[in-house]
C-alpha cells in the first residue's frame, strides 16, 4: 500500500476586484484512495488586507492518503467567497488544480472562475449580492463537457504544497 | 540525558530532559573566598609553594566553611530569616500556604539539636551557619537579575502563580460552534505563554553586614534579616522537556562567582540526578518500537496490499493528469477551447475504464476575459485526464490538439487560433505555454469573418502536428498563409507505470544488478575482483 | 525500514521584518508540531529584540519593493526527531510593537510551514492581526491600546475554526533557513523526484 503525503500551505489570492475575500476549499480524491490523517476539507479565514494586491490566508494544509492505484491522484479545489460591506458572502470564484504527482516542494497558482447568467441576472446580483452559484460543484474539477456554461475570469489562488511519497517505488512508478 | 546548548556563563542554558522532571537533583557547592579581613588574591605572584600553602591554609581557617548540598526538585528549603518569620506566624491569619510552612517549620525546631531550634534559640540570624535555601513555584519570586541579558518582557513577574502559566494548549471545542469570542481577546495576553512551566530558585542567604554600595543585589530583605538573600540559581522545567538553568551547570572547573562589598563568594552547581541506565534506554527503545509496528500493521488492515498490477512486460502505462489554465491575448474577449487528443493506435492503447471517450474530446466552458495587469486573460482551469498505455517504442506520440474560438454578443463564432502539444516523454510536472495561429483566408473570407463570423478553418487537425511528414522527403507546410494569435497556458502531470521501474529489494551481499543494467564498466571491476580472487587462493595453495 | 525515525535539522535565522505602517517591532516565534514529532534540540519558543527600522532601503519582499526593514537576525537552531510526515513543524510568528503612547500591541501573526526538502531557502511570511468585530470596538481599541489579540498564537497553526477569524493583513518577516532531513529515505519516504531508469 503506498502513501502520499501532502503538507503545505493556501497561502492566498491575489488579482481579484476585491480583496476581502475567504476560501473554503476541499481535497477530493479517486476511489481507492484512503484519508489516513488529516483534514481533507477546511475554510479559511477573512482577509480586508492593508495591501490590496495580495490577500492573506496561510490556511495549513496537511493530509495523509494511502492508496493502491495511481489513478484519481488528488485534486484541490478551491471556492472564493468576497465579503461586502454588510457581512455577506458572495461567491467569487471556483478553482481547481491537481496536487502534482512529483515528490517535493511545489508553488501553484489555480486561476478561477465564477459563472454567470444574462445581463439583466447579473444586475440583479450586483444590487441584491446574490451571485450565480453551481448546483454541482463537480464540474469544476470533473472533466466533462462544459459549453453550457458562461464563465467570467476571475483572480489567482496560491498554495505551497509539498508532496512526499512512500512505498510508491515498488509498484514500478516514476514519477 | 541532558544535552547542553551552552551559551555564555551567566547567560541562561537550555537543556533537555527525557525523564520526568521531579528526579532532577542538582548538587550546590557554596564557598567564601574573600573577606574584609581576607583579601582576594587571585594570583600568587612570586610565591614559592611553601608559601603559596600557607597562605591557603590561613584563607581556609578565616573564612567561614563551604557548604554543600544535594537539591531534588520541589524540595523547599528554609533560610534563617524564614524560620524566624513562620514560627511567628499568627495561625489563623494570612495564606493557607503561610500556614503550611509554619507548621513545617515548626516540625524542624522541634527536632533536638537541629539549626533551626539554634536560630530560634538566638532569636537573630546572625551566625547562622546554613546558607543555602529554596523558594519552589509556589513562592511568587520574580527575578531581577543582572545575570540574564534578556529584556524586560522576558522576566515579566506572574501575576497569577496558580493559574495563567499553566494553560493547556487550545481546546477543540468539536461540539458547540467555535465563537469569535474563543479565539480573540482584547484582555491582554501574556507574551510569554508557553506551555506549562514549574520554577524553582536556589537561593543563600549570606551573613554579610549590609552597606550601602551592595544594595543593588538584594531581593528581598526584612527586619528578621542581619544579611542578604542572593539567587544563585533559577531552574525553569518546561512540560516539553526542557530545561532552563540561570547561570548554567559548571561544566568546567570554572565555578560562579558573586561579590557583595569585599566578601566574594564562588559557587558550583552540578547535576546530581541518576543517571539513565542500558536497561531503561533499551525499554524505552522496544515500547516505541512495539508502538510503531502495531500503527503499521494498523494502517495495513485499513488498505490492502494489492496496487494496480503492472502493464505487461515493456509497455509502460502513462496516468496524465492536468489542467488548461488560461488563454491570453487574443483579439476577442469571450473564448472557448475546443481540446482533441489524438493517439496512435499503432503503438498506443488507451484505458477504457479510467478514460471514457469524452475525454479524448470535448470543450471547455465559454470564458470572458479579464483585464490583469494589461493582459486580457480568459481563465477555463479545465481538467484534462488520461491512461494510456504504450505498447511498443515509436517514434509517434499522442498529441493534443487545441481550437480556440471566440463567441460574441450577437452569438458570431469565430475561430482564434490552433494549437497543439506532444504529450511529454519524461515523467514530472510539464509547465507550458502554447503559442497559437490562425489561417487568414482570402481578403473576401475576411471581410465575412468581420460582418457574419465563421472563419477559414482546417479540414484535418493533424495537419497543424505534420511531424511524420505524409511520407514525403521534405515536410512542408509552404502555401499556408497565418497570422499568429495568442497563448495558452497548460499544466500536465505525467506518471508512468512499467515493471523496469520496480525497484526490487536488493538481496545477498553482491547484487547482481549492475549485470542487469548492462553497465560496463561494473561488469569488468566484477572480471577484475574475481580474477584477483581466484589468484590468491592459487597463490595460497601454493603456499602450503 | 531499516531506521526507527528520522530527523530534521533547522538552522537558520529570523531575518528582518518590512510593515509598512508600523515601526520599533520585536517577534515572539514558537514551534508547533504533530503528535509523532518531538524536538531534540534546540529551544522551541523566543523573543528577538526590539529593532528599529534602518533609514536606508534594503529589503525585497513578495511584492518586489525597496522599503525599510526592521532587522533581527534571530538565530534559529532545532532538530526534530519524527516518525511520520503528518504534523511536519509549522514556526508561529507573532510580532508586537509599540503603538502611539507607548503600549505594547500586537502587529501581526504568522504561520510558516517549513519546507519540505533539503537545502537553503529564503522565505517571505505574510503577517496579519484579527479585526476588532465593529468600528466602535476598534476605536476603543485602538484609544485603550488594547488591540484584539488572538487568545493563543498557536490558532494561526491550525486548520479548524479560522473561519470566524476576521483580519487584517499588514507586513512580512523575511526568514532564511537551511533544512538537512536525515534517515528520510532509510525511513521510506521520498521527497525527490522518482526517475525512472
Amino acid at each position: 500500500m503506498a502513501e502520499v503525503h501532502i503538507v503545505g500551505t493556501l497561502t492566498g489570492a491575489s488579482d481579484f476586484p476585491s480583496s476581502r475575500l475567504s476560501c473554503r476549499w476541499k481535497i477530493v480524491a479517486g476511489t481507492g484512495w484512503r484519508l489516513l490523517e488529516g483534514d481533507a476539507a477546511g475554510v479559511t479565514q477573512v482577509d480586508a488586507p492593508e495591501d490590496s494586491r495580495f490577500t492573506v490566508w496561510s490556511h495549513p494544509i496537511d493530509i495523509h492518503y494511502g492508496t493502491r492505484a495511481v489513478t484519481g491522484w488528488p485534486k484541490l479545489q478551491v471556492q472564493v467567497f468576497r465579503r461586502d460591506w454588510r457581512g455577506r458572502d458572495e461567491l467569487y470564484g471556483y478553482g481547481f488544480t491537481h496536487i502534482p504527482s512529483t515528490p517535493g516542494d511545489h508553488t501553484l497558482a489555480i486561476p478561477t472562475w465564477r459563472p454567470v447568467l444574462s445581463f439583466w441576472d447579473e444586475l440583479s446580483s450586483s444590487i441584491f449580492g446574490t451571485a450565480a452559484v453551481l448546483k454541482n460543484t463537480d464540474v469544476v474539477h470533473a472533466p466533462a463537457d462544459r459549453f453550457r456554461l458562461t464563465t467570467r475570469s476571475m483572480g489567482t489562488v496560491h498554495v505551497e504544497v509539498g508532496v512526499v511519497l512512500r512505498n510508491f517505488e515498488g509498484y514500478g512508478v516514476a514519477m | 540525558m541532558f544535552d547542553a546548548t551552552q551559551q555564555s556563563q551567566h547567560a541562561t542554558t537550555f537543556y533537555r530532559t527525557i525523564d520526568r522532571v521531579e528526579n532532577f537533583k542538582i548538587t550546590i557547592k557554596l564557598r567564601k573566598i574573600a573577606d574584609a579581613n581576607v583579601p582576594l588574591n587571585d594570583e600568587f605572584l612570586g610565591l614559592d609553594e611553601g608559601a603559596i600553602a600557607l597562605a591557603k591554609k590561613r584563607r581556609r581557617l578565616l573564612l567561614p566553611k563551604p557548604e554543600a548540598t544535594v537539591i531534588s526538585w520541589g524540595e523547599r528549603i528554609f533560610s534563617p530569616s524564614e524560620i524566624l518569620r513562620h514560627h511567628n506566624h499568627q495561625p489563623g491569619k494570612g495564606s493557607p500556604l503561610a500556614a503550611k510552612y509554619h507548621a513545617l517549620v515548626e516540625q524542624l525546631i522541634a527536632q533536638p539539636n537541629s539549626e533551626e531550634s539554634r536560630i530560634i534559640a538566638a532569636g537573630t540570624t546572625k551566625g547562622a551557619r546554613r546558607q543555602i535555601f529554596t523558594l519552589t513555584d509556589a513562592d511568587a519570586y520574580a527575578s531581577q537579575k543582572a545575570f540574564t541579558t534578556s529584556t524586560r518582557e522576558v522576566l515579566v513577574p506572574r501575576e497569577n502563580p496558580a493559574s495563567a502559566m499553566r494553560r493547556p494548549a487550545l481546546l477543540r471545542k468539536r461540539n458547540r460552534v467555535i465563537g469569535e469570542e474563543d479565539i480573540i481577546t482584547t484582555s491582554p495576553v501574556p507574551r510569554t505563554q508557553k506551555c506549562g512551566w514549574e520554577e524553582m530558585h536556589i537561593m543563600a542567604y549570606l551573613d554579610v553586614e549590609q552597606t550601602g554600595s551592595s544594595k543593588e543585589n538584594v531581593s528581598e530583605q526584612s527586619h528578621y534579616d542581619a544579611g542578604f538573600h542572593i539567587c544563585l540559581c533559577s531552574i525553569q522545567a518546561y512540560d516539553s522537556g526542557l530545561v532552563a538553568i540561570t547561570p548554567g551547570l559548571n561544566t568546567g572547573k570554572k565555578p560562579h562567582r558573586i561579590a557583595i562589598g569585599q566578601n566574594v563568594y564562588e559557587y558550583t552547581l552540578k547535576n546530581a540526578s541518576a543517571p539513565i541506565t542500558e536497561e531503561d534506554v533499551e525499554s524505552e527503545w522496544s515500547i516505541f518500537q512495539e508502538l510503531y509496528r502495531q500503527k503499521r500493521s494498523a494502517l495495513e488492515n485499513i488498505l490492502t496490499m494489492t496496487f494496480t498490477s503492472l502493464p505487461a512486460s515493456k509497455h509502460i502505462r502513462f496516468h496524465i493528469t492536468g489542467q488548461i489554465s488560461w488563454a491570453e491575448r487574443f483579439r476577442s474577449k469571450t473564448l472557448y477551447i475546443r481540446q482533441c487528443l489524438m493517439v496512435p493506435l499503432e503503438s498506443w492503447n488507451i484505458d477504457e475504464n479510467t478514460t471514457p471517450a469524452q475525454a479524448m474530446m470535448s470543450t471547455t466552458q465559454v470564458s470572458r476575459a479579464r483585464d490583469s495587469h494589461g493582459v486580457w486573460r480568459a481563465t477555463f482551469g479545465f481538467p484534462l485526464e488520461w491512461v494510456l498505455l504504450r505498447r511498443d517504442k515509436s517514434t509517434e506520440r499522442p498529441a493534443l490538439y487545441l481550437t480556440v474560438c471566440s463567441v460574441d454578443l450577437w452569438n458570431r463564432h469565430r475561430l482564434e487560433g490552433y494549437g497543439y502539444f506532444n504529450i511529454p516523454e519524461e515523467e514530472g510536472r510539464h509547465s507550458m505555454t502554447i503559442n497559437t495561429w490562425r489561417p487568414l483566408g482570402s481578403l473576401m473570407a475576411r471581410v465575412r469573418e468581420y460582418f457574419i463570423g465563421g472563419s477559414t478553418e482546417l479540414e484535418d487537425l493533424r495537419y497543424i502536428n505534420m511531424s511524420n511528414g505524409h511520407g514525403q522527403k521534405v515536410s512542408s507546410m509552404h502555401g499556408l498563409s497565418v497570422e499568429s494569435s495568442g497563448a495558452i497556458r497548460l499544466t500536465l502531470n505525467v506518471v508512468k507505470q512499467a515493471e523496469a521501474y520496480q525497484v526490487k529489494p536488493v538481496t545477498g551481499k553482491e547484487s547482481h544488478a549492475h549485470f542487469a543494467k548492462g553497465d560496463i564498466k561494473a561488469i569488468s571491476d566484477a572480471l577484475a575482483r574475481a580474477r584477483a580472487r581466484v589468484k590468491a587462493l592459487q597463490a595460497g595453495r601454493k603456499a602450503e | 525500514m531499516t531506521s526507527n525515525f528520522f530527523s530534521l535539522l533547522l538552522n537558520g535565522q529570523i531575518e528582518s521584518a518590512y510593515f509598512p505602517s508600523h515601526d520599533n517591532l520585536y517577534c515572539k516565534f514558537s514551534v508547533v508540531c504533530g503528535a509523532d514529532w518531538a524536538v531534540v534540540s534546540g529551544v522551541e519558543e523566543g523573543i528577538t529584540q526590539q529593532s528599529i527600522s534602518s533609514p536606508t532601503p534594503s529589503f525585497t519582499g513578495q511584492t518586489d519593493t525597496l522599503a525599510r526593514p526592521c532587522v533581527w537576525n534571530f538565530p534559529l537552531d532545532l532538530a526534530f526527531k519524527a516518525t511520520n510526515v503528518y504534523g511536519w513543524p509549522q514556526l508561529i510568528l507573532a510580532v508586537y510593537g509599540h503603538d502611539w503612547l507607548g503600549r505594547d500591541v500586537v502587529r501581526g501573526y504568522g504561520a510558516v510551514r517549513l519546507p519540505r526538502t533539503p537545502g537553503i531557502h529564503t522565505i517571505y511570511a505574510p503577517m496579519f492581526v484579527p479585526l476588532a468585530s465593529s468600528w466602535i470596538n476598534g476605536f476603543l481599541s485602538w484609544v485603550l491600546g488594547r488591540l484584539p489579540e488572538f487568545r493563543d498564537s498557536r490558532f494561526v497553526g491550525q486548520s479548524e475554526g479560522r473561519e470566524v477569524a476576521s483580519v487584517r493583513s499588514q507586513g512580512t518577516v523575511k526568514i532564511t533557513l537551511s533544512l538537512g532531513t536525515k534517515d528520510l529515505e532509510r525511513f521510506g519516504y521520498v521527497n525527490r523526484p522518482l526517475k525512472g531508469k
